[in-house]
């Protein structure tokens, strides 16, 4: 088996940060993703192949941090998903599963820094599953990665910065656009905090030229709506979108219905947890999240040594939170393994740290007010599909709970929920708290528990053909 | 060159196979295992498997994260079960 220094899962910010302050100081670094190029979500270029075009403001020019990865020197494995991850009693390492389409290996790495990013969070409502629906980063992805529009007649119905983004992004790109609905009120209480203010001019510069493209494009734009329902098929969709009260329950009387080709939907993000499940270290649930994270210490480390988290894996920031926590992740491995003990390091990683704590702000407070109310896990009725890989819909669970199962894997175990191809990624959440309304359970409370609102982790984290394992690299 | 559905449709280095299928007007991915519905694009980075397709014989292909490649044969609405 090959070893590394240390192995880094995922090439976004947080990852490619790490690799690079690892490489840089001496390290033997192996850098690993599942898509064929470096960047990750954040940093999707056009391929190489596509006639260039003007690039988006949003994902930033991302030539210094490819020019620098260009620049040092570290193993690549790119194309590739990251299936397992068990402690190596020999090396005291860790040992991970890596499958590359057709064949599967194993690595050895005396540490890992897992920057897996994170999912787009969607409540289930009724008619969520029809072909055109798809989340704001499905269609940013179209648009940075590819340079295609994934319709021409959209809705956006969902919360958070990144609504608003693809939404001025469709707009600047020729779409129509027929309204951009976000749940979240409008209110005072939202004001950010002084201290998060601080070196965020540019963010609101951004969020200013978003609103600006709006404004321009005379679009109806809503603050304390959502979709309640989509109907059609075939792309010809008519999406119903309701005020909600402070509770995130529809306001009867006050739906307004659109055709459209697409509807955009997507609440917020929460860390992809699976390979920090599986690796056993201690996670806890962030209350002002709404989900669960690794726990780390001050240096970006997990409960067991030698596993380092950073990025939107780990709790969700944003990219320039992530790049921090790379380098932080980067010079604390660096200076722990001795490789390069320097005054002008321990210095750099001291003015990161603090760097972080401002940012932590502006992250706290985002995360805050763009808090997903309980009453929209509501919105999916009956005969709504929860799981989408299964078929098992919201009454499937209700028979569930009336038949003693008291937490997810019991359900699962009952309905199939969570058994299917995404292994309950897109469903966890929903389940989790739908469970709560249906046994009246106070839902953060009772959801901050853990054992009952995570599957039971196992390997592999993807859908692997069986030939594949036969299939070695070497 | 690739081919879906049978039918012969010109692609651009780069571009994926989700790309290509909402190019020609193609929205059904799959169709749903117990309910048999037509199933689309969703989250389009990989995570929920909703776009999955069959390629070259090969089934429950993400097509989001997977690209083109000359001679590819591509066929949608496969069911859970190939």
């Amino acid at each position: 088996m090959i070893s590394y220094d240390v192995a880094v899962v995922g090439a976004g910010p947080a990852g490619l940060a790490a690799a690079i302050a690892c490489s840089e100081n001496g390290l033997n670094v192996l850098l690993i993703d599942r898509s064929p190029k470096p960047g990750g979500n954040y940093y999707k270029s056009l391929p190489d192949s596509f006639e260039r075009r003007d690039s988006s403001s949003h994902s930033r020019s991302p030539n210094s941090i490819m020019v620098r990865l260009g620049q040092v020197r570290l193993d690549r494995q790119f194309a590739t998903e990251v299936w397992s991850i068990y402690p190596d009693e020999e090396s005291d390492g860790w040992i991970l599963g890596l499958h590359t389409s057709g064949s599967c290996r194993d690595i050895v790495a005396a540490n890992v820094v897992l920057a897996p990013g994170a999912m787009e969070r969607v409540v289930p409502f009724p008619g969520w599953t029809t072909p055109g629906v798809m989340t704001a980063g499905a269609v940013q992805s179209f648009i940075k990665g590819q340079a295609i529009l994934p319709g021409k007649r959209f809705l956006l119905a969902g919360s958070g910065f990144l609504q608003l983004a693809v939404g001025a992004k469709l707009l600047a790109e020729g779409a129509e656009v027929v309204g951009i609905f976000e749940s979240q009120p409008l209110t005072w209480k939202k004001r950010p905090p002084f201290r998060g203010l601080i070196g965020q001019g540019g963010r609101f510069k951004e969020a200013l030229s978003y609103l600006g493209q709006l404004v321009r494009s005379r679009v109806r734009y809503r603050w304390g709506w959502t979709v309640i329902q989509v109907a059609g098929s075939d792309r010809l969709l008519e999406a119903t979108v309701a005020k909600l009260n402070p509770e995130g329950v529809p306001i009867l009387g006050c739906e307004q219905s659109f055709a459209v080709d697409t509807v955009v939907v997507g609440i917020g993000f929460s860390p992809a947890i699976e390979l920090s499940l599986l690796s056993g270290v201690r996670h806890e649930y962030d209350k002002t999240l709404g989900a669960t994270i690794p726990w780390r210490d001050g240096n970006l480390q997990s409960s067991q040594n030698g596993l380092y988290l950073a990025g939107d894996g780990a709790g969700i920031g944003g990219a320039r939170l992530a790049t921090l926590e790379g380098r932080i992740v980067g010079l604390a491995l660096v200076t722990g393994e001795g490789k390069a003990s320097a005054p002008h390091l321990d210095q750099e990683l001291d003015a990161l740290k603090r760097a972080h704590r401002r940012e932590m702000a502006f992250v706290h407070w985002m995360n805050r007010i763009f808090q997903i109310p309980a009453g929209m896990y509501a919105l999916s009725q009956e005969e709504t599909i929860i799981c989408r890989c299964e078929d098992v819909t919201r009454r499937d669970i209700v028979k569930a709970v009336q038949m003693g199962a008291k937490s997810i894997n019991e359900i699962k175990a009952l309905t199939r929920i969570g058994m299917g191809y995404c292994q309950g990624r897109t469903c966890r959440e929903a389940l989790a708290r739908i469970l709560a309304q249906e046994t009246g359970e106070e839902a953060d409370e009772w959801v901050g528990n853990h054992n009952l609102e995570l599957f039971t982790p196992r390997p592999p984290i993807y859908p692997i053909p069986v030939i594949d394992f036969t299939r070695d690299q070497e | 060159m690739v081919v879906i559905n049978g039918h012969p449709v010109t692609v651009c280095e780069g571009e994926t196979v989700a790309t290509v299928l909402l190019v020609v007007g193609q929205s059904t991915t799959r169709i749903s295992a117990v309910q048999k519905q037509t199933r689309g694009i969703f989250c389009g980075i990989g995570n929920c498997f909703e776009c999955r397709v069959t390629i070259d014989d090969v089934p429950n292909v993400r097509s989001c994260i997977t690209y083109v490649e000359k001679g590819m044969r591509i066929e949608t609405g496969g069911g859970e079960i190939q």
